[in-house]
This record gives structure tokens, sequence and C-alpha cells, in this order.
């Protein structure tokens, strides 16, 4: 003897609801990965907010001088000055001075992020490191450049660390032309050495 | 007691087989004697108690005894579903109480509904 049992039949989604989700889904996936520019956008995202490269070329073709440049130009050429505070430190009679030391790896700290590209980074780190090194060296064995150091390092800490302004550009660049003075001097042997 | 009001399966859109229960709709009807009967054609079923009562099973063309139907028409019977065995291996449906030899005394089913004293001749006929 047999039995057969029926049942109401339960409520699915329409199939056709479903088609549809799927073609939706492929058109959006579709569109997200296959239009042309897609990939250059998802590459060029991130380094677009970092305008550093183009404003560095431009800093470099006045090669870190004092001279009037560009509002980035501050930034290329204090990272510029570091590269002659790095070689000024490593000379011989200075690279085992301790403090000197410590200056150099707090210039290193303060321009970190300029150095990386940060658009964000503040300059008066590093220009207030800047100035203690250039300090640090004259008190080395520079006495004579004890006021023109002094006369540097007040006028960091009178910087506002911004570069947007003409009157902000002027002052860094002003700044950036007593540094680079004052390095110039200091790169000549010390008195004592002579 | 009131008969239940039985339908056709495919005239009831929102009801389905039961999970585990075969639709043996298309499955050959064999007799006592193995021979072929006819075919399952539809389901008369009982919404409210959501069982199945009766196969409605459309006859195999000149079994012996039975009349030629007419044109354009088809020889068709009601089993009780209680009087048949299922093999679902090979979809077959076997009815022990006929065989070719007798299926010409089993009532026809020529109407749709079921008339007054119908099931009664198909039990007798089933005895």
């Amino acid at each position: 003897m047999a039995e057969l049992r029926i049942q109401p039949k339960k409520n699915s989604p329409s199939p056709w609801l479903l088609v549809g989700l799927a073609v939706a889904l492929l058109a959006a996936a579709a569109f997200f990965f296959l239009r042309p520019d897609a990939a250059l956008d998802s590459l060029n995202a991130p380094p677009r907010p970092v305008p550093a490269p183009a404003a560095s070329a431009a800093a470099d073709s006045v090669g870190g001088t004092t001279t009037a440049a560009p509002a980035t130009g501050t930034r290329a050429a204090l990272l510029a000055l570091g590269t002659d505070l790095t070689a000024l430190t490593d000379r011989a009679d200075l690279r085992d001075d301790t403090a000197l030391r410590e200056q150099r790896d707090n210039f290193t700290s303060a321009t970190a992020r300029l150095a990386d590209g940060d658009p964000r980074a503040s300059l008066r780190p590093g220009l207030v490191a800047a100035a203690s090194l250039l300090l640090a060296v004259q008190q080395h064995g520079y006495p004579a450049l004890a006021t023109q150091a002094a006369e540097l390092s007040r006028e960091a800490n009178a910087l506002s660390g911004r570069d947007d302004t003409p009157a902000d550009q002027t002052q860094n660049q002003l700044y950036l032309s007593h540094a680079q003075a004052l390095l110039t001097a200091l790169n000549q042997p010390a008195p004592s050495t002579i | 007691m009131t008969n239940p009001v039985l339908r056709r399966l495919r005239d009831l859109p929102s009801f389905e087989m039961a999970p585990d229960n075969p639709d043996v709709r298309g499955w050959t009807v064999r007799g006592s004697d193995g021979q072929p009967l006819g075919v399952v054609d539809e389901l008369l079923v009982d919404p409210v108690g959501q069982t199945v009562r009766y196969l409605n099973v459309q006859l195999t063309p000149d079994l012996p005894g039975v009349p030629a139907p007419g044109s354009h028409a088809d020889h068709h019977v009601l089993l009780p579903l209680a009087a048949v065995h299922l093999d679902a291996e090979a979809s077959n449906v076997f009815v022990t109480a006929l065989s070719q030899q007798n299926i010409r005394a089993y009532p026809l089913f020529v109407e749709f509904q079921l008339v007054p004293g119908f099931e009664e001749a198909m039990r007798q006929a089933l005895v």
C-alpha cells in the first residue's frame, strides 16, 4: 500500500530576481574592473597627493641655493642643506663629537617626513634642527661665528614653519641664505686646527 | 463525514510533492503479471489532507477486452493509492489486483468528477 503526500510550495525568490541580481553584480564588476582608466586610477591614486617629486625637481634646478625659489623650494632647499650638513658632520674632526651626533640625529628625525614627501610635514622642526646643528658645530671650534650661529637659531625659532604666503617664503629663503652662509664658513677648518 | 474535494495536482500550482515522495506521473502501471496496463497521467489529491488519493492512469491501447476509445479520446482509470505499490527504482506502479485479462471489468474514468457509486465500483473491482 503506497502513500504519497503533497505540501504547499515554499515561497522562494523568483529565479528571474536572482538572475537580475547576478547580472547587476556582473555589470558592476565589469564597470569597475574593465573600464580603460580604472587601472590607471587605482595605480595613480596614492601618489597623486604627493607633489614632492615635481617640487624637488624644480628646486633641484636651483641647486639648493638660497636664491628665490617657488613655494615648494624651501622644502627641497632644506633637504639639500641636510645633505651638506651631513657631509659637514662626517668631517674627521667632528664625527666623534657626541653633541654633534645628537644634533645630527635630531635633524634627521625632523626632516624624515619631508624626505618621505609627506605634504603635511611642517618645515619648522627641520629649520630649527638645522640651526641647532650648525650652532653645535660652531661651539665645537668656531668661537668667531658665535654671534652668527646664535642669530640663526633665533631666526629659526621665529619662523612659522609654513611656506604658503610670499612673506613666509621670503622669510624662509632669508633664513636658508643665512644658514648656507654659516655652513660655508663652518666648512673651513676650525681655527684651532690651522 | 463529507467526501474531500479532489483536485488534479496540476490544477494546484501552490502545491508540490512532499520531500521524499516521488512524483509518479509518467510511471508505468503494471498488473499482477507484470504486463503494462498504462501510464500515470495525473494525480488526484486532497488539498486539505495533503495526500494523493488516486492515480489517473491512461490505459495502454489495445488491451484485451477493452473497447477502443473514440477518436481523440483515451481510456483512463482511477487507481486508489491504497491499492498500488510503488517501485521507485524502476519507476513502476504495481497494481496486483488487476491484469491485462481483468482490466476490462474495471470501471473506466470518463468524467473528471467522481460520480456517486464510482468509488464503490472501483473497490468492488479491486477485490
